[in-house]
Formats: structure tokens, C-alpha cells, sequence
């Protein structure tokens, strides 16, 4: 992926920069640099108030007997831990990336739509304090896990209408997001950027893009049939009203399952981009790669009830989904073989994103075997809903697309920046958080075996031990996220300058730019050999 | 050479034990305040239905397969990360594609899923059959606690969480089954086969008894079937494990497992205590009697919402000293207790008691909470006003 | 071409596809809900479930390994 160097005087030459300053700058920017600013900002504020969340839950689960929080409280934090991560932090941190990187690494000068850009992240703080707000409803936040299920959900008090309306603002926000990264990536490439010639992290962000429009509108549909059945006498999923509190779990896990692969898709293409750059080396099987990821997608859509394999399903039906399930094993096995192959023989240094992809590549694989253990449903009816599938999707979600993201944010702030951040730090920061992690969640692997139950404020004596293992752990990760906000202030305010290319084996578009970038970028396409 | 070769080796032995140590060192300093080791749990419970042991071995097979595709990709990474290093001058080669290979790490994949998916297909197969049963349970899940029908015979009981509150909130030592252990198990017999048919009356709960292999979940208005069958007798603990709500931790499930002629005679018994019914609705009680019996009911229904103490947790849980209800008119006390509290002709946590307490108790219980803690009415409520509150 | 006219030409293209990604995300969220009331509603859902999926198999299948589209 080459380019011929682009005219950066060019850029300032078109002097329609009078954009406010101070706060209503970023109030008002339609910019994607600023957009995507704020997006990765807003995805650590609530990254750090899930993560309160979690530690007060491990707080908690340190030993058996209730200490801390009365259950009811427990199940609040339980719920909206998950929601916000997922919804508040995950997922905004990688709209954040795709801001900032989709436009600069095709060529193209900004987003396809800069209002509606501006707009979609706005809505997000609205969604956030919603959620958060549910505490303060009278009844509490939901307590009924973030998947909502009902009849429980329909129980809830007014916290529910809260989180269900945070629900569709967040939705409303990720289907403009796509349809704005869909555009851009499709009309806005430079000459000669064909579509198997864009970075990998453009590619996995379009499929993740489409796979948002497909199901977002489901889950809003899902949650709006549940507001109908609390307030307005419907019975979508009422069985004394002829409906069936099962449905809702097919519709919310057709969108489910998929957002899975949402969340970890863009982790994917980081781990695409990072790897070949520090292994001096292209990606190995750049087509493959693309297929891997298309595959995954459509195979993504069709394993949601392995999610409900003890809701009682026919056999056929159990059957069916535990192929399809294991299935994903082979695209995705041809993605970790694909990193190993890009590092084989290539000339490998291991700075911060480095440490952080290969960390990736190391526990997701984890989490992916155990995805193999789960899918097989006899062993499945014994792990459902136990620590098992806990450590299992933090495994996936946590390694996998947390520290792809973290791989990114130090491969891309020098770019984002103009300043280098300091490697010890970083170091340190992958260290800590790689062991901890470790320490948290792979004993809940024993705990899930052993049969202690998720979502529990109290345990029987005999899982002490792993409790007080993990929460141990949780709290040595959680103060390691610190030393994460502590290099990125740092680098912002004193670090060195960085060339514009500070990575040897980096070739994207970006690289080709300034570091800072200037406010507007390639204003006049670059031509792609 | 020879020796410069034992001290190398010898040295490499030195550093083995210490990498070996490490973690053991690591582990012990963090679990030193904790119990031995062998009381740690590392694997499935041990399994006591043919089921269970199936699951267990496919859980086997599968975690070796993995433990050794897991050693052979991350033994070829760990070897790329140490001989393919920029320090070490290794310079990057620039291939980025080998058909052949690619195909290779497509088919080997697919060939191990499938030999994966047989045995496991074959345990699916067996896991939906529940025909040809031998006694037929009906297990019902409510917040929070389970009932059990036993359609064979014509009776059926509650179970729930015996472990005193006490316990739970840190104030005394816990028992060897803390939170596992209930006031009346289900009584299986061994060697027979066990059809389950589960549902629930309110939220969705799940029958989860991991060293028999089953969970299945309890749907309100949905009857779902699933079977059992014990290849020894003992005692086997359990879960709900599907979130039901305040008290999902405290929910447990135990199955006692008898022999045929221990649990026919355990049947007899509970036929004889079926027989004559238990107490007279029409005997006025004493005050002193209903309240300490109210006490009981109080503790094993009521105290989970409305706390011990009385001052419940509210919003949600209203507390009942100094309550309207509580010390107000007693029909109405009465007529709450009997129907449950409905919110915009909804059910809402409070429900209606009729059907599963007595006359009698919740006679005692009103005449309990009318007379605990700051209530002093002084009113004893006899089961007859009771019988007649429910039969207008 | 003119740059303007080029501007122009692409915005129109923008919205043209932006709109019709819009409504697909609509007709999805209602299908969902008015699925419940056709008289079957589990094969509504299912033809639903399908549309969607072909959605998704159209729009990256007629991107995928197109290495000459611009």
C-alpha cells in the first residue's frame, strides 16, 4: 500500500478553518479528528465508571456472605457494568478509532456526513447519563442482567424505561455511525484505493458497519415490544397474554450474538494493522483475511441460540446451532494462523502495540477455545450461566477487543498527538494488565467447572479461594488502567516530538501525513499505486 | 566440554526448578490465609449420572484437544518471537501468501470440529430422551423458591434456602453447606429413571444440578421436560442459575438420592402426613401461640423482602413497622397477605399467599407483624377470620 | 471534471446511499414489531431473520474480492 507523498502545504492553503474555540469547538466540530476525539474520551469515562462497577461487584464476591451491597444493589451493578461496557465503552472506542483512522487511511478529507457525525456522538453522553441516572430512579437501575430478559425486566421499576430508552438513543447513534463509515469507505477513496487495497481495519470496520444497520434495529425493536408489554397491555412476551417470554430471547440474541463479532471485528483489523508494522513483514493473507472476516459476519448470524441451549429446545434445533458454532472455529483459526504466519520470519520489535496485539492474539485464542467448549451443548447445559461463560467472555471482550484497542491507541498517538509516549509506562501498563487479567478471570474457569453460578452476590464456601483469587486480581487491573489515562496525559503534555512515521515497519496512508496531522487532511486526494 | 555441558545443564535445572517454583511461591503467598489445597476445586463435581459422566469426558476430550493445539500454534509463536527478532539481526523476509498452506489450516480445523461434533451429537440424542421414565417430578419455580410435585404419588412440598440469615449477613460461622442447603430436599430413589417436567409461576429460574448433568430452564407458562437418573445414593447440591431477581443467590437446589426401600418409605410417610389435615381452621388460637408461630412463617417467607427487622428495603420492599397495612384495619391486612399487591394490573413481588400458606399461618403471620416491632395493635387474628376473608 | 461539480456529484451519491441504508434499518425495526401481529409470527420473524441475512451476504458479498472496483 503505497502512496505518492502528499503536499501537506497544500492543506492549509484552504484556509476555511475558522472553527470555534474552546468548548464550543467541540460542541459544534464536524471534524472527524475532533469527533473521533471525543468518542475515544467519552469510551474511557465510562470504561473507568463500568470498571467502578466491576471492582465494587469483585469487592463484594471477596469472600461469602453479604458485606458490601445488599443484593438488590448487586444486581444493579451487575447489569450496568455490562451495559455500559458494552454499549459505553466498547463499542465508542471503536467508533472513536474509526473516526479518527477511516478517513485518513483511504485518502479521503473528512466523513462522508460531518453533521451527522457530530450528532451521533452527542447523543451519546444523553444515552450515558440515562444509564447511569437509573440509579438514582426510584427502584433502582435494572437488576436484571443486561440482557434484560423478561418477565424479570418487566418487574423492574422505572429504571428499566431509563435503560431502554438509553437503549435506543445508543442504537439511533451506532446505525448513524455506520451508515456515515459505510459511505465514506465506499464513494469517498482516493484514486487507486480499491476496495482489496484498504488497510484491514477499514475493511473489518465495513463489514462491522453493515452488521450494525442489520441488527441494531433489532434490539431496539426487541426493547420497545418490552416497553410496550410494561406500560401499554401488550403480551409480546407475556405467556398469560399468549405470548412467550422465550422470544424475546431469539430476538435479542439474533442481535446479540452479532454484536459479539461487532465488538471484536475492529479489534481484529487493529491487530491487522499492528502486527505487520512491528513485524516489518505485510500482512499474511490479506484475502484470506478479508474472507475470514466476511464469513464470520454471515456465520454470526446464524449461532444466536447458543445462547439458550437450556431454554429447551428440540435436539434438532440444539444440533443445528452447536455446528454452526463450531463452524466460526475455522474462520477465525484462519485469523490467529494468518498473525502467527506475519510474524514468522519477519524482524520483530516488541514496543507497546506490540506487546498489547501479541497479548491480544495470546488470550483471545483462550477465549476462543473455551468459545469451543461452550458451543458443544452437552457441556454447555453444564456451564450455562456459570463463572465459565464469565471468564470465557472477558477472555473474548477484556484480551480481546480491550487490548487490540489498547494496542491502538499507543500505535496511533503519536500520529493523533505529535508526541511520543513513554514506552516504560506503556510497558509497564501492558505488564500489569496482562497479569491480572490473568489472575481475574482465569480462575473463573475453575469456579464455572466447580458450578457457582453468575450473577450471585453470595457463594457457598467452597469457591472462596478463586473468589478471593480474582477479586485480588480485578483490583491490580483496575489500578493498572490508571497508568493507561497516566501515559496518555503524559504523552499530550510533554512528550517528544514524533516523526511523522515513528514505526519502521508502518505503510498506511496516515503515515504519509504530518504528525499532528493538520486539522484538515487530504483535502486534495493522494493517488494509490 | 563435558563439563563445561553438566554445568550448563546444570544450570538449566536450576532455573527450570525456580520457573517451576515461581508460580507455586506466587500462588502460596496469596493463598496462605486460605484452606489446603486439595479442598480447592479445579474440575466438573464428580459425576453421578450416566449423563454427567458423558459431559464429563467430552468435556475431557475437548480440553486435551485444545491444551494441545493451544501447545503446538503458541510453541511455533514462542519460537517466532525468540528467533525472529529485529536484536537478534533477523532480517524480515516479505512472503505474504502460500495457498497451500492456507488450505491446510482450513481443513485441519474442520476435520478436528467433526471428529469434536460425533461423540457430542450422540450425547444430545441421549440427553432428550426422557421417555419410558420410571416417577415423574414437577418442579416449579417461584421467587425464590422451588416446589416439588410428586404426580406419581399426589403430593408435592417446598423447598427453600435453610442457611439462617444470620450466617449470610457475617454474624455467625457458616455452616459446611452454607447457602447449599434447604429445609426440605427432593427425595429421589437411585437406579430410576427421573422425568423432570419444570416450569415456573412468576419469572424465568433455571434447575441447575451440575454433578447430574441437568439444567434445564423454568419458563413461566411453559412446561419443559428433561430426565434424570442417579447411578449411586447420597446428597447432591445445586442452584437456581438463571437470574430470578433479589434472592437468585439464595435459591439452592438438594437432591437426596435412597435407596428403593429408604425412599419407599420415605413416600409412606409423607402419605401419612397428608392424611389428616394438619390443623383445625375453626380452633381459636392464643395470642402468645399464633405469634411465635408467626414468627416462623415470618422468617421463612416474609423476611427476605421485608427484612427481619421489619423496615423492609424500600422503595422497593416496604417496610411493615409502623405501616398502614400493619397497623391499620385488619381485613385489609388480611386481604393483602391473602391476594398480593397489584400495580396497574400487574403482580408485583408482593404475591398472594393463599395458595401456599395455610389458614393458620398466615393467621400467625398477620398476628405477627401486627404485634413486632414498633406495632403494638394487640389483636390476635384468628384462621377462622382468615377462611372467611379468603372465601368472600 | 469540474471540482465542484464533482463535489456535488458525490454528495448526491452520499445521500442516495445513505438514505437507503436508512430505510433498511427501518423496515427492520418495524418488521420485528409487526411481525407480532401477522398470524403467524414465527415465520414473519423467520422471513425476517432471512432478509436480514441477505442484506448482509448482498452488501459485503458484492464488495468482497472486487480488487479492480474503485
Amino acid at each position: 500500500m503505497s502512496s505518492i507523498p502528499h503536499d501537506h502545504a497544500a492543506g492549509h492553503e484552504h484556509a476555511h478553518e475558522h472553527h470555534p474555540g474552546g468548548i464550543m469547538r467541540w460542541i459544534m466540530t464536524t471534524n472527524h479528528k475532533d469527533i473521533g476525539t471525543l468518542y475515544l474520551w467519552f469510551s474511557f469515562t465510562m470504561f473507568i465508571a463500568g470498571g467502578i462497577m466491576a471492582l465494587t461487584i469483585r469487592a463484594e464476591l471477596f469472600q461469602p456472605g453479604l458485606q458490601l451491597v445488599e443484593p438488590e444493589f448487586f444486581n444493579q451493578l451487575n447489569t450496568v457494568h455490562g451495559l455500559i461496557m458494552i454499549f459505553g465503552a466498547i463499542m465508542p472506542a471503536a467508533v472513536g478509532f474509526a473516526n479518527w483512522q477511516v478517513p485518513m487511511m483511504i485518502g479521503a478529507p473528512d466523513m462522508a456526513f460531518g453533521r451527522l457525525n457530530n450528532w451521533s456522538f452527542w447523543l451519546l453522553p444523553f444515552a450515558g447519563v440515562l444509564l447511569l441516572g437509573s440509579f438514582l430512579a426510584p427502584g433502582g437501575a435494572p437488576s436484571a442482567g443486561w440482557t434484560l430478559y423478561p418477565p424479570l425486566s418487566v418487574q423492574a421499576g422505572m429504571g428499566m424505561d431509563m435503560t431502554i430508552f438509553a437503549i435506543h438513543i445508543m442504537g439511533a447513534s451506532s446505525i448513524m455511525g455506520s451508515i456515515n463509515i459505510i459511505t465514506t469507505i465506499l464513494n469517498m477513496r482516493a484514486p487507486g484505493m480499491t476496495l482489496m487495497k484498504m488497510p484491514l481495519f477499514v475493511w473489518t470496520w465495513l463489514i462491522t458497519a453493515y452488521m450494525l444497520i442489520a441488527v441494531m434495529p433489532v434490539l431496539a425493536g426487541s426493547v420497545t415490544m418490552l416497553l410496550t408489554d410494561r406500560h401499554f397491555g401488550t403480551s409480546f412476551f407475556n405467556a398469560a397474554g399468549g405470548g412467550d417470554p422465550v422470544l424475546f430471547q431469539h430476538v435479542f440474541w439474533f442481535f446479540g450474538h452479532p454484536e459479539v463479532y461487532i465488538m471484536i471485528l475492529p479489534a481484529f483489523g487493529i491487530a491487522s494493522t499492528v502486527i505487520p508494522a512491528f513485524a516489518r513483514k505485510p500482512l499474511f493473507g490479506y484475502a484470506s483475511m478479508v474472507y475470514a472476516t466476511a464469513s464470520i459476519a454471515i456465520l454470526s448470524f446464524l449461532v444466536w441460540a447458543h445462547h439458550m441451549f437450556t431454554v429447551g429446545m428440540p435436539a434438532a434445533g440444539q444440533l443445528f446451532f452447536m455446528y454452526a458454532t463450531m463452524l466460526i472455529a475455522v474462520p477465525t483459526g484462519v485469523k490467529v494462523f494468518n498473525w502467527l504466519a506475519t510474524m514468522w520470519k519477519g524482524s520483530m520489535t516488541f514496543e507497546t502495540p506490540m506487546l498489547f496485539a501479541i497479548g491480544f492474539l495470546f488470550l483471545f485464542t483462550i477465549g476462543g477455545f473455551t468459545g469451543l467448549v461452550l458451543a458443544i451443548v452437552p457441556v454447555d447445559i453444564s456451564l450455562h450461566d456459570t463463572y465459565y461463560v464469565v471468564a470465557h467472555f472477558h477472555y473474548v471482550l477484556v484480551a480481546g477487543s480491550l487490548f487490540a484497542f489498547f494496542a491502538g491507541i499507543y500505535y496511533w498517538l503519536p500520529k493523533w498527538t505529535g508526541r511520543m509516549y513513554d514506552e516504560t509506562l506503556g510497558k509497564w501498563h501492558f505488564w500489569l494488565s496482562f497479569i491480572f487479567f490473568n489472575v481475574t478471570f482465569f480462575p473463573m474457569h475453575f469456579l464455572g467447572l466447580a458450578g457457582m453460578p453468575r450473577r450471585v452476590p453470595d457463594y457457598a464456601t467452597q469457591f472462596t479461594d478463586w473468589n478471593m483469587v480474582a477479586s485480588i486480581g480485578a483490583f491490580g487491573f483496575g489500578l493498572s488502567q490508571l497508568l493507561l489515562l497516566i501515559a496518555v496525559l503524559k504523552t499530550i503534555r510533554s512528550g517528544p516530538p514524533a516523526p511523522a512515521r515513528p514505526w519502521e515497519g508502518a505503510d498506511t496512508l496516515e503515515w504519509t501525513l504530518p504528525s499532528p496531522p493538520p486539522y484538515h487532511t487530504f483535502e486534495t486526494p493522494p493517488v494509490v499505486k | 566440554m563435558v563439563d563445561v555441558f553438566g554445568e550448563s545443564m546444570d544450570r538449566i535445572k536450576a532455573a527450570w526448578r525456580i520457573g517451576r517454583l515461581l508460580p507455586a511461591l506466587l500462588m502460596i503467598a496469596v493463598l496462605a490465609p486460605g484452606a489446603a489445597w486439595a479442598d480447592r476445586e479445579w474440575n466438573f463435581p464428580p459425576p453421578v449420572t450416566p449423563i454427567a459422566h458423558e459431559i464429563f469426558e467430552l468435556h475431557a476430550i475437548i480440553f486435551w484437544i485444545c491444551v494441545v493445539i493451544f501447545f503446538v500454534v503458541f510453541g511455533a509463536m514462542g519460537y517466532s518471537i525468540y528467533a525472529h527478532r529485529k536484536s537478534k539481526g533477523h532480517v524480515a523476509e516479505q512472503f505474504h501468501e502460500n495457498t497451500t498452506v492456507e488450505i491446510i489450516w482450513t481443513v485441519i480445523p474442520f476435520i478436528i470440529l467433526v471428529l469434536m461434533a460425533w461423540p457430542a451429537t450422540k450425547t444430545v440424542l441421549a440427553m432428550k430422551d426422557a421417555s419410558a421414565a420410571d416417577l415423574t417430578v414437577k418442579i416449579t419455580g417461584s421467587q425464590w423458591k422451588w416446589n416439588y410435585d410428586y404426580l406419581n404419588d399426589g403430593f408435592g412440598y417446598y423447598s427453600e434456602l435453610s442457611t439462617p440469615f444470620a450466617q449470610i449477613e457475617n454474624r455467625e460461622p457458616k455452616n459446611e453447606h452454607y447457602l447449599l442447603e434447604v429445609d426440605r430436599p427432593l427425595v429421589v430413589p437411585v437406579n430410576k429413571k427421573i422425568r423432570l417436567l419444570i416450569t415456573s409461576s412468576d419469572v424465568i429460574h433455571a434447575w441447575y444440578l451440575p454433578s447430574a448433568g441437568v439444567q434445564q430452564d423454568a419458563i413461566p407458562g411453559f412446561v419443559r421436560d428433561d430426565w434424570m437418573k442417579f447411578d449411586k445414593t447420597g446428597t447432591y447440591r445445586g442452584q437456581c442459575n438463571k437470574i430470578c431477581g433479589k434472592e437468585h443467590g439464595f435459591m439452592p437446589i438438594v437432591v437426596e438420592v435412597k435407596s428403593d426401600e429408604d425412599y419407599a418409605a420415605w413416600v409412606g410417610d409423607q402419605k401419612k402426613k397428608l392424611a389428616p389435615t394438619a390443623d383445625d381452621v375453626n380452633k381459636a388460637l392464643d395470642i402468645k401461640d399464633l405469634t411465635a408461630r408467626g414468627e416462623k412463617v415470618y422468617t421463612a417467607n416474609c423476611a427476605a423482602c421485608h427484612q427481619p427487622n421489619g423496615k423492609g428495603l424500600p422503595p422497593a420492599f416496604p417496610p411493615l413497622d409502623g405501616s398502614k397495612v400493619a397497623t391499620g384495619p385488619k381485613l385489609v391486612h388480611i386481604s393483602t397477605v391473602l391476594n398480593g399487591v397489584t400495580h396497574d394490573g400487574k403482580p408485583t413481588a408482593m404475591v398472594a399467599w393463599k395458595a401456599t400458606l395455610s389458614d393458620v399461618d398466615i393467621a400467625s403471620v398477620i398476628t405477627y407483624e401486627r404485634n413486632s416491632w414498633g406495632n403494638h395493635t394487640g389483636e390476635a387474628i384468628q384462621p377462622a377470620e382468615v377462611a372467611s376473608a379468603k372465601a368472600r | 471534471m469540474q471540482p465542484d461539480s464533482k463535489m456535488g456529484s458525490q454528495r448526491a451519491a452520499n445521500l442516495r446511499m445513505a438514505t437507503i441504508l436508512l430505510s433498511i434499518a427501518a423496515v427492520f425495526f418495524c418488521g420485528i414489531i409487526l411481525a407480532q401481529y401477522s398470524g403467524a409470527p414465527a415465520v414473519a420473524v423467520g422471513v425476517l431473520g432471512l432478509a436480514i441475512l441477505g442484506f448482509l451476504g448482498i452488501s459485503i458479498g458484492r464488495n468482497v474480492g472486487r480488487r479492480g472496483r474503485q
